[in-house]
């Protein structure tokens, strides 16, 4: 168990390295040049000055030197400052990424809550219409656009019941009801969504489990029904939806882009899309680092909680 | 045997029916037949016979959209009027069940000692504590040595017999007055089997329990049962001892039966064909009606093949290795490595059949691929027609592949879904560019009919045709370049024992006619005595033992060979290796 | 199983209403989509600015948005962009992924466990950030949002294609064929391919609907085509600041977006249950 999660934990490592070279490396081959971005169009037809910055920024010198330099910079705990503010990037991420956070476990949280239950009604009762009503809800969950669902959801609690509020922010310190009336619709806006891949997921794997000999096996050995669900079915069930969720989890970081947006959520993804816009290179580059971590430690996090759930992981004879 | 009087279960005009959207299909039509305090019935049948439904409806384990109808009379009770709640009280109490894949029947995700104890727990007032001592106590009882340890293992970290093993102890747990036994034995190695049968009769002794014990395998009913119901497409064909329905059949399907089922005691006739079924469902759906049983009919063969050392092998095997990699350190060097051919030496004469028989893992497949060129060994060499396959290239292995063909286990796999069997027979002769469009339609018209099967069947897919109708369109296309020498794979295993005869016929007839050279893999001894020239054994990637095959049955000299013949069930009637005390045959010899 | 022409009307006629009712619904968007310069009077683009954000009228079938053009007319000229985009990405995305997939499988035995690692990189990223990434620079367009989409999803194509590749190849009937003397390319051709393409039509089917939502995502955010030319997500992410003066507006597209989504998801399981029994098991 610990020589699996050590083992998991360095390929986790390992992962962070090549996606921060991808990160460095993205950001220097796109076209466009970040020293037009620092001195403004006039000053950057000036070639003197455009000669200063670079080499102020150190674009002068070769690639891996650069890199180097930049990565002994981010271990540092120093991802530069951004162009636009002057404000250290590591300030701004360090306010943002517990409010993404919040977002993505929320949904998350909603998401399992509702989807397991709701795809273990579908598979119990195929056939029947109680299955085909969780069936629906499930597909049409999975169907829904993150801005869809959001949209609805606005117009019911905001704008006829009143609610909940429509978008904004307000920090915990301020006004924790606030802060958390504000979460409630983003959360559930890319929950639902996510809620249709857990059940689905839930549905055919439970279905696939329920056809088991050790299934019938429980039920010979005097089990009810629905002992042999929870004790047998299911936990064997959910180890490909903890992989699916680990899969999907891009799909969840990917939906708070559209969240932040739709709820003017001041979070990770709306400041890396407004940094794009503005080509606010070392904010872009703090960003997509971020994002990149907080996706390889849900990843490793998942792969624990599967080798918890299932002991054939542990020993790699799957 | 005289049968005890009190009838324990009494199944009376069970009647299975499946409604689905295509409509009603009667799995089980009006079964009757009782089963009596401490005695052994086997539910005998071929594969869609319904025996295996039988087992778990007692059990009223089928789920919708499964409609049971009659009457399961257990200890006085209707089984299918009681309340779901008191059925839970009867299984695993009253009647528990041993299913036949021990891969699949046991929970992953739970230690086996959990298993245990989750019995124990349903059906007694016990402290978890007890509960885990006595589950311990029941794997060292069943025969798991370290059985504190063992009872923390996960289902993955046991082999096929221990798995076994610990489902008969979970089986046995609470005492059980009843044993459903589905096949329990049909996944495992032979030696392996006959191990796992003397423990479950062992503990069914110790018990006093019941069994209904349900095959396929008449060697196995010959050995354990009191009384036999020997099923067909749901029916019940005939129910009596086991001696008069081994002795003398009444009904003309089980006399095919017991005529088919192979004798690994009875010396091998050169020429001598297998006795088959014929079956013909009767007009009105009733019983089948057997058309033709055919117990040996003429010699055909004129001659045995050359004898070794007259001409020159066809194929020569010399010292072949294969080992398989499957894990490499950091540094890239192998860990992790499986041997499974370790040094193997084999000569085929030209025209003889040499049959390879081992247990799963023995090498015996891969050495098969290796000398069909879809492997490549690791060291040694093998010598086709005075050539080294290894080296062949070109045109040369062009003509290698037309020489050597093989023939796979699985009926279901080995022909392409997609394409219509006219293509897939003729796809060899394309490959090759051998003869015209027209040319190639008649020759397979001709094919089909050499292989008993209708010509027009040309057109159609795979799956329209029955797993022995499939073997012989497989067979077909083995023959389509005209090959001198023909690996058969456990080419009749996966298939029930009267189609099994006839495939087995038909390869016999198609070696005669086109004087074919056979490597025949199997794991099985007694379809092989009949059929091959020579024997080689095999175990652990080394053939422990080669030689002539009625040398081989009547003259083992190793010891791995005689353990294997002697644990071959034998259809003999009443010989009850099982029953009664003192007689354990087999797992003396043999560990697993 | 191989499908039979009569067998498949059967199929049809039996499958349940919710199948029909997608594949209807789809076809005549479709139609819609193919025939609007004749079928639909409005301009998509003319402005009328005295009759903006308004319900439904006997003129405006769906209504107008902030500019008082014509929802009914923006909706099918959007379908128009959002489907192509979706179909053109699923194509690029199939085309490379199978013949990745298959190559990978085939060609280079030594390289496969590091191009699959790779393969396993890409499917991993979340594709949404990427794209904005790439478009952020490119420019959002028609040709740049195809070209995204489709690279974004070719690698999911390519594991289930060379994951098909691998298992079909171990099959009895491709050694057999094998051993027949078939080479490389017959193999592929007559082995793997046709066994594989049930699985990848239901790959495409979820793809196409995943790339819809990628569509409409980046449209929203401002990445998509250029106003004024309209497209789902677009027209969502403008009119859904106008919620509080008419929600009517921002509902048609996300409706309409919805509804053409869950159709292909209802499709996508129909035909996965029938052409691929062995996936659910």
């Amino acid at each position: 168990m610990h020589r699996f999660v050590a083992h998991r934990f360095v390929s986790s490592l390992i992962t962070m390295a090549l996606a921060s070279i991808v990160v460095f490396l993205s950001i220097h081959l796109l076209p466009g040049d970040p020293v037009v971005m620092v001195l403004g169009e006039q000053a950057g037809a000036d070639p003197m000055a455009v000669a200063r910055v670079r080499a102020e920024l150190g674009l002068d010198l070769p690639l891996p030197t650069q890199f180097v330099r930049w990565a002994s910079a981010v271990l540092h705990g120093d991802l530069g400052h951004s162009l636009r503010s002057g404000e250290p990037v590591v300030a701004e991420l360090a306010r943002r990424i517990p409010r993404s956070l919040e977002i993505i476990f929320g949904g998350l949280v909603a998401a399992v809550v509702f989807g397991i239950p709701l795809g273990t009604i579908a598979a119990r009762d195929r056939g029947r219409v109680s299955g085909l009503i969780a069936s629906i809800v499930a597909i049409a969950g999975f169907s829904a656009p993150v801005f869809v669902s959001g949209i609805i959801l606005v117009l019911i609690f905001s704008l006829w019941l009143g609610l909940l509020p429509s978008s904004g922010y307000v920090a915990l310190d301020d006004d924790p009801l606030t802060h958390f009336a504000c979460l409630v619709l983003p959360c559930v806006a890319i929950g639902i969504n996510f809620m249709g891949v857990v059940a689905r997921m839930t549905r055919s794997s439970l279905i696939d489990t329920l056809s088991k000999d050790y299934v019938r096996m429980a039920r010979a050995k005097g089990l009810t029904r629905g002992q042999a669900m929870t004790r047998h079915a299911l936990p064997n069930a959910l180890v490909p939806v903890i992989a699916i969720v680990g899969i999907r989890a891009g799909n969840l970081l990917g939906g708070t882009v559209i969240v932040e947006a739709l709820f003017d959520w001041p979070g990770l993804s709306s400041l890396l899309v407004s940094a794009c816009f503005a080509r606010d290179y070392p904010v872009m580059q703090g960003c997509l680092l971020s994002i990149f971590a907080i996706f390889i430690v849900i990843s490793l996090l998942i792969d624990i909680a599967q080798s918890i759930v299932d002991p054939r992981v542990r020993t790699g004879t799957k | 045997m005289s049968r005890p009087c009190e009838p324990l279960l009494s199944v009376e005009g069970l009647t299975i029916k499946f409604h689905t959207g295509a409509g009603t299909t009667t799995a089980i039509d009006d079964l009757s037949f009782e089963v009596r305090r401490g005695e052994v019935v086997c539910l005998v049948g071929e594969s869609g016979s319904g025996k295996s439904v039988t087992g778990l409806s007692i059990l009223r384990l089928i789920d919708p959209p499964g409609d049971v109808a009659g009457r399961v009379l257990f200890a006085g009770r209707d089984l299918l009027t009681e309340s779901e709640a008191d059925m839970t009280a009867v299984r695993g109490r009253d009647i528990s069940m041993i299913f036949q894949e021990p891969m699949t029947a046991l929970n992953p995700a739970m230690r086996v000692g959990d298993q245990i104890v989750e019995v124990l727990r349903i059906h007694e007032q016990v402290t978890p504590e007890n509960a885990m001592a006595r589950a311990i106590a029941l794997l060292d009882r069943v025969g798991i040595q370290d059985a504190a340890v063992r009872a923390r293992a996960y289902p993955h970290e046991l082999s096929g017999g221990m798995r076994q093993r610990v489902m008969i102890a979970i089986a046995c747990a609470a005492k059980p007055k009843l044993i459903i036994a589905d096949e329990p034995t049909t996944a495992l190695d032979v030696t392996v089997q006959a191990q796992v049968l003397d423990l479950l009769f062992d503990m069914q002794a110790e018990l006093g329990s019941a069994m209904l014990f349900i095959t396929h395998d008449l060697g196995v009913v010959a050995e354990i049962a009191d009384h036999v119901v020997v099923m067909y497409r749901g029916r019940i064909v005939e129910q009596g001892p086991v001696e008069q329905i081994l002795r003398a059949p009444r009904h003309a399907y089980t006399e095919a039966l017991v005529a088919s089922a192979p004798d690994v005691d009875a010396p091998r006739v050169p020429g001598r064909r297998f006795p088959t079924i014929d079956v013909t469902e009767s007009a009105d759906g009733d019983l089948p009606v057997i058309r033709s049983v055919r117990p040996e009919p003429v010699t055909r063969r004129a001659a045995e093949p050359a004898p070794a050392g007259e001409t020159v092998p066809l194929v020569e095997i010399d010292k072949l290795h294969r080992e398989f990699i499957l894990r490499y350190s950091w540094a890239g060097r192998p860990t992790d490595v499986v041997r499974a051919v370790r040094g193997v030496d084999l000569a085929i004469w030209p025209g003889s059949t040499v049959a390879l028989v081992g247990e799963s893992g023995s090498g015996k497949s891969t050495l098969g691929r290796c000398v069909a060129h879809l492997d490549t060994p690791t060291a040694g060499s093998i010598r086709f027609d005075g050539r080294n396959v290894s080296a062949l290239d070109g045109a040369q292995l062009k003509r290698f592949r037309r020489d050597v063909q093989t023939i796979f286990q699985d009926p279901y796999a080995s022909l392409n879904p997609r394409r219509r069997i006219g293509q897939s027979i003729s796809d060899g002769l394309a490959i090759h560019g051998l003869m015209s469009a027209t040319e190639r339609r008649d020759f397979v018209a001709d094919l089909l009919r050499r292989v008993g099967l209708r010509p027009e069947f040309v057109d159609r897919y795979p799956h329209e045709f029955s797993g022995g109708q499939r073997q012989r369109i497989a067979i077909a296309r083995a023959l389509a370049l005209s090959p001198r020498f023909v690996i058969a794979d456990e080419a009749v295993s996966a298939l029930d024992m009267s189609v099994r005869a006839q495939v087995l016929n038909l390869l016999a007839d198609l070696q005669e006619e086109f004087g074919l050279t056979f490597l025949f893999i199997s794991h099985d001894l007694s379809t092989v005595r009949q059929f091959s020239d020579r024997i080689a054994i095999m175990r652990r990637g080394e053939i422990v033992e080669e030689g002539e095959t009625e040398e081989i049955f009547e003259d083992p000299k190793h010891e791995y060979t005689r353990a294997l013949l002697k644990a071959v069930p034998r259809i003999k009637p009443g010989r009850n290796a099982y029953r009664g005390k003192g007689r354990k045959p087999s797992s003396a010899t043999m560990n697993e | 199983m191989a499908p039979q022409p009569q067998t498949t009307v059967a199929r049809v006629r039996r499958s349940n209403a919710a199948v029909l009712t997608a594949a209807t619904a789809l076809g005549f968007l479709a139609a819609l989509s193919v025939s609007a310069p004749i079928l639909i009077a409005a301009d998509p683009l003319a402005i009328n600015p005295s009759h903006v954000l308004a319900s439904p009228d006997l003129v405006h079938p769906l209504g107008t948005d902030e500019l008082g053009r014509d929802l009914l007319a923006r909706v099918v000229y959007g379908g128009r962009v959002s489907l192509t985009v979706a179909a053109a990405a699923v194509l690029i995305a199939g085309t490379l992924g199978v013949i990745s997939g298959v190559a990978i499988a085939f060609f280079s035995p030594r390289l496969e466990s590091a191009m699959m690692r790779i393969i396993d990189v890409l499917v991993s990223l979340p594709e949404i950030f990427v794209a904005i990434v790439v478009l952020a620079f490119l420019g959002g367009s028609f040709w740049a949002l195809i070209g995204t989409i489709g690279v974004l999803y070719f690698p999911q194509f390519a594991r289930v294609a060379y994951g098909m590749a691998r298992s079909i190849r171990a099959r009895d009937h491709v050694t057999a064929a094998v051993s027949l003397g078939a080479g490389r390319l017959w193999l592929i051709r007559r082995e793997i391919l046709p066994n594989m393409r049930s699985v990848i039509a239901v790959q495409a089917s979820f793809t196409f609907s995943f790339a819809m939502l990628l569509e409409a995502g980046l449209s929203f955010l401002g990445l998509g085509v250029h106003p004024p030319t309209p497209s789902w997500g677009q027209m969502i992410g403008t009119l859904k600041d106008y919620i509080f003066i008419n929600p009517w507006p921002v509902l048609v597209p996300s409706i309409v977006l919805f509804a053409v989504v869950l159709s292909i998801n209802v499709l996508g399981d129909w035909l996965q249950d029938r052409l691929n029994p062995e996936l659910r098991r």
